[in-house]
């Protein structure tokens, strides 16, 4: 149960930023979460835990995986989608923190 | 009646208070959250500075009042304005600065202490209220801030489906923060001579009450226990996830965002 929640930290932030990239690239929320995740795999493998990613690490992740991610998908508009993301994250930073105590 | 209550009041506030700020300073060391910190030390100092109601000389007469607030200033500040250009954040900073300064200034001079325990002579009447209006700018900006601060998140976040007891904790601090803020007003309505023993009772409540509610408040808020996160999610229900392959995700949003034309294969 512990566990559970201190997963929590991260995850919260994932769907916060999930929501609106679905809604930018018209896909369903959970396609989108699994976009984001697969850009965290990308940047740090797959043996970073969820709930030791700090802003800075999903800011990198947004500018550099999510970005290529996107690219590859010829997403039109993704500086505006990127910039977007970030001002997101910007805004939900504290999420971080409230869910992660 | 108030020389028991008030030691009563205040061992409960500070136990509470330090279990808060060393938990915090725990959890700092198991998340990595840096700037918990500035939280920790928040609580810790809070409750080192309530001590000296005992002990009311030396550091803890002219050092340790108020400095609390300068770790929540911090904590607020890398915890909600992380690469942003407001000059909040600054703007509270010299606030505090100053404010601090002033009061510092005018406990040396006057040898104010609250509540007052000997009468003060009629000129010194005006620069007393300087004095609790210095103190009141000092306390509640930075409480009111962080609690300003929770509240606005806490909108921004009502429609979005995460967990309510996350939600829940930005109500809980904002309430502690803003009644922590609130009574530092109640000095306006202290007595010039009598200490504790010549407040009045609604004051006295009101104030022991806002101690208490910030105590425990900041208590439930950041050390939530598991029962109590399971009471405030009894209506969530989990996000399910998408259960394809990495190929089978990327085609798929591949042909979503092309608009269902797209056939190629990974």
């Amino acid at each position: 149960m512990k566990e559970k929640y201190q997963e929590v930290i991260t995850i919260e932030i994932i769907n916060i930023l999930g929501k609106n990239l679905a809604t930018n690239l018209n896909i369903s929320p959970p396609a989108a979460r699994g976009l984001i995740k697969l850009s965290i795999k990308d940047q740090f493998g797959p043996f970073k835990p969820l709930s030791q990613l700090s802003y800075e690490d999903l800011k990198l992740i947004i500018n550099q995986s999510l970005k290529k991610r996107l690219l590859n998908l010829e997403v039109v508009n993704l500086r505006t989608i990127i910039n977007i993301m970030l001002e997101d994250l910007k805004k939900n930073q504290s999420v971080i923190t409230m869910a992660g105590v | 009646m108030y020389e028991i209550v008030i030691p009563i009041i205040i061992l409960t506030c500070l136990i509470v208070i330090f279990y808060t700020g060393f938990f915090l300073l725990y959890r700092l060391f198991k998340t990595k959250l840096y700037n918990l910190f500035g939280l920790a030390m928040f609580f810790i100092l809070y409750g080192i500075q309530m001590t000296g109601e005992f002990f009311p000389f030396g550091v803890f007469r002219y050092i340790l009042p108020q400095l609390c607030l300068l770790f929540l200033i911090f904590f607020v500040k890398y915890t909600f304005y992380k690469d942003s250009k407001s000059k909040i954040p600054l703007l509270v900073l010299l606030i505090f600065i100053s404010s601090r300064i002033l009061e510092v200034v005018y406990v040396i001079i006057y040898d104010f202490q609250l509540p007052l325990k000997n009468t003060i002579s009629i000129e010194l009447i005006p620069s007393f209220y300087i004095y609790i209006t210095i103190l009141v700018i000092e306390i509640s900006v930075p409480m009111f801030w962080l609690g300003y601060k929770a509240l606005i998140t806490y909108n921004n976040l009502k429609n979005h489906d995460i967990q309510p007891w996350i939600k829940k904790r930005y109500q809980i601090i904002a309430v502690s923060a803003f009644f922590l803020g609130l009574s530092s007003y109640a000095n306006y309505f202290l007595p010039y001579e009598g200490g504790y023993e010549a407040v009045n009772p609604i004051v006295f409540i009101f104030i022991a009450s806002a101690l208490l509610i910030f105590s425990f408040g900041n208590l439930f808020g950041w050390i939530m226990p598991n029962w109590l996160k399971s009471f405030f999610n009894r209506n969530y229900k989990a996000k399910e996830e998408e259960t394809l392959s990495e190929r089978e995700l990327m085609d798929m949003i591949e042909r979503k965002i092309s608009g269902g034309n797209n056939n190629r294969n990974y």
